[in-house]
């Protein structure tokens, strides 16, 4: 049943992942990487990380789709009622097929190394049997990887100065102008 | 225990179910008389003026970008949440408060930065 | 307990709390234009039924014979797929809250009543709970329609500013019960040995409790902070383009949230299904108490939506950035400094 779930999932996260490759219409590349996303959670919980996998549907799909979708929309891209509509699409289909051809092989040979260099050392918080304990996981961040979790808080103060230089450049106040 | 995301499937497919088949249902048995007015978007009844793709304005990149710090931060939280009793036992508990302190502090910072920056105003 | 077993419970459990909330949901349509029309000095819906109370079924069948308008310009694809994506996150939702304890029939215990006991039921609250926002952005903007686009706006930048208020509350109730398991948190509620009103969770936690109440009310885009479809500014909304079932569809999800939302605030602050100064009371009392508690807030939602006035957008912005989010950043590191402390 897993199994099984696992081979479902994997194919519809490779297909939706097509999907937001292929598509014209900017908010289907969306809504596919939101399928794809979604694919990958169930992966990560059949794994048994259960967190990663709310995680991913909490930060990913919850927050920085959002996003892109305000941004699609800030840009006015592909307006469905317009005679021009934008095409959005990055590659032509053959050109992504062969790429899609590459990066499977590449896969393959990685896959392949992988493989000869045996089991990758596992880390404490590695589900062995069942899924993680969200209290083991906590005890790595904040015991082991206490230096990159302070660091992130930094990043996401960068992030917040950035945004609002970038948002806020032109607002001065004797500019008139719509908002 | 994963078993215990087994039921999740049969509430989809009910959810699924219930959603698509009355969303098909009315498209099936619903009339259908197309002329152009109905056609046409609403506008108090109008004749619409300009197209609908109104250009947003930048607040709300704002926001969704304010929303993801936030949302990162809080995933952080949330391991600290749940194992803030647990820290008690091993005698880490004022350790690890300590680093979420930080953590919420420079969050914090950039709160004020935004603020103080006036990216929290709706009416600018 | 076997397989089959096991299967069966659940898929009962499953099928009696979806029809539960779907019915709920049903009636609340009802009871919004009842309490109204009373708070109005009205009479309100009494053709169908015994005091109407047949209306909701009456108007599901309305809906389903409807004649569906499409605009003109819209994509057909998204405009049939967001009043889908708008109903399943709340329906989907439901799954984790706990309505009553371990059920025993005849000597046999068939575990608590929920549809799945998750460890991170919470979290799973909060991620299925933050993508009804994509019905609510795609069916503005597959619509092809001004008011449908702005309203779809404002409601996605409405309920993403006050989830962050949500989520932080919430932290502050787990940091207190330790765990992200709904059914812990209220276990941790009703502990016998320390059985006082001090022990459930909006006592110590007030300040986490009224912010997220009024954040829940942001979270469903219900009045007062319903700028989502602000009738005099927006006609309908996101959903103005919409008609019949699939215009149907999002009031169900509305509702759907309600009741979710109600049944949370209940779980996290008030107890659950444990009833004042009865300890060990059997599963069917915890029920109906569950269902009780759940009800007011139900309620709640109707008498504030026929009470108050609505805000503006720009004060509801700054409330939930400037006010609420401070404040619930503020509780939770009292919260973490009081327990890390003790």
């Amino acid at each position: 049943m897993a199994d099984a779930l696992f081979y479902v999932m994997a194919v519809a996260a490779v297909l939706a992942a097509l999907g937001v490759v292929l598509a014209k219409n900017p908010m289907q590349c969306v809504l596919s990487l939101l399928a794809s996303f979604f694919a990958l959670a169930v992966i990560y919980l059949l794994a048994g990380f259960q967190f990663l996998a709310a995680a991913q549907i909490l930060v990913y799909a919850g927050a920085i789709l959002v996003l892109f979708l305000f941004t699609i929309m800030l840009l006015n891209l592909g307006n469905p009622g317009s005679e021009d509509p934008t095409d959005v699409r990055m590659f032509s289909r053959a050109n992504a097929g062969l790429m899609v051809v590459v990066a499977a092989a590449l896969l393959f040979v990685a896959a392949l190394g992988v493989r000869r260099a045996g089991p990758l050392p596992v880390a404490a918080s590695t589900p062995k049997t069942g899924l993680d304990p969200i209290p083991a996981l906590a005890g790595e961040m904040f015991g082991r990887y206490l230096l990159p979790f302070e660091a992130i808080s930094v990043l996401l103060l960068a992030t917040a100065v950035a945004v609002v230089v970038l948002a806020k450049r032109d607002r001065r106040p004797n500019e008139g102008g719509r908002t | 225990m994963l078993e215990n995301y087994a039921p999740l499937l049969i509430l989809l497919s009910l959810a699924l179910g219930f959603t698509v088949s009355q969303v098909v249902l009315s498209e099936v048995a619903g009339r259908r008389r197309k002329n152009v007015g109905k056609g046409e978007a609403y506008e108090c009844g109008m004749e619409p003026v300009g197209g609908a793709r109104i250009r947003l304005s930048i607040h709300f990149y704002l926001v969704a970008v304010l929303f993801i710090l936030f949302d990162v931060e809080s995933v952080f939280l949330v391991l600290w949440a749940v194992a803030a009793e647990g820290f008690k036992e091993q005698g880490l508990a004022l350790f690890v408060f300590g680093e979420i302190a930080l953590f919420v502090f420079i969050l914090g910072l950039a709160l004020a930065y935004v603020w103080r920056k006036g990216g929290l105003e709706w009416d600018r | 307990m076997t397989t089959l077993e096991g299967f069966l419970i659940a898929l009962a459990k499953t099928v009696v709390i979806f029809l539960g909330v779907v019915n709920v949901a049903a009636l609340m349509t009802l009871a919004e234009r009842k309490f109204s029309a009373w708070m109005q000095y009205r009479i309100g819906p009494n053709r169908v039924g015994p005091y109407g109370l047949l209306q909701p079924l009456a108007d599901g069948v309305k809906f389903i014979f409807k004649e569906e308008l499409t605009p003109a310009g819209a994509n057909r694809f998204m405009f049939r797929a967001a009043p889908i994506l708008a109903a399943l996150p709340s329906m989907m939702t439901i799954a984790v809250i706990p309505f009553a304890p371990d059920i025993v029939i005849g000597g046999k215990n068939f575990g608590a009543l929920t549809i799945a006991d998750l460890d991170i039921g919470i979290l799973y609250i909060l991620a299925l709970g933050g993508l009804a926002i994509y019905g609510v952005i795609l069916g503005g903007w597959a619509s092809n329609s001004k008011y449908s686009l702005l309203g779809s706006l404002r409601a996605s930048a409405q309920m993403i500013s006050y989830e962050l208020t949500l989520i932080l509350t919430i932290l502050s109730v787990v940091v207190m019960s330790g765990s992200l398991n709904l059914r812990e948190i209220v276990e941790a509620q009703s502990d016998i040995t320390r059985w006082n009103a001090w022990n459930v969770h909006a006592m110590p936690q007030f300040v986490a409790f009224v912010l997220f109440v009024v954040a829940t009310f942001a979270e469903t885009n219900r009045h007062p902070f319903d700028f989502s479809e602000c009738e005099p500014e927006l006609v309908g909304g996101f959903h103005t383009e919409y008609s019949a079932m699939k215009w149907a569809m999002f009031y169900i999800g509305e509702y759907s949230a309600m009741t979710v939302m109600a049944a949370l605030t209940v779980v996290l602050f008030l107890g659950g299904w444990s009833v004042p100064f009865w300890p060990d009371a059997p599963w069917y009392v915890g029920l109906a108490a569950m269902l009780a508690k759940t009800g007011c807030f139900l309620f709640l939602f109707l008498w504030v939506r026929w009470t108050l006035p609505r805000f503006r957008f720009d004060q509801l912005m700054r409330l939930g950035w400037k006010v609420f989010l401070p404040l619930a950043l503020l509780n939770l590191v009292v919260t973490g400094a009081v327990v890390s402390l003790r």
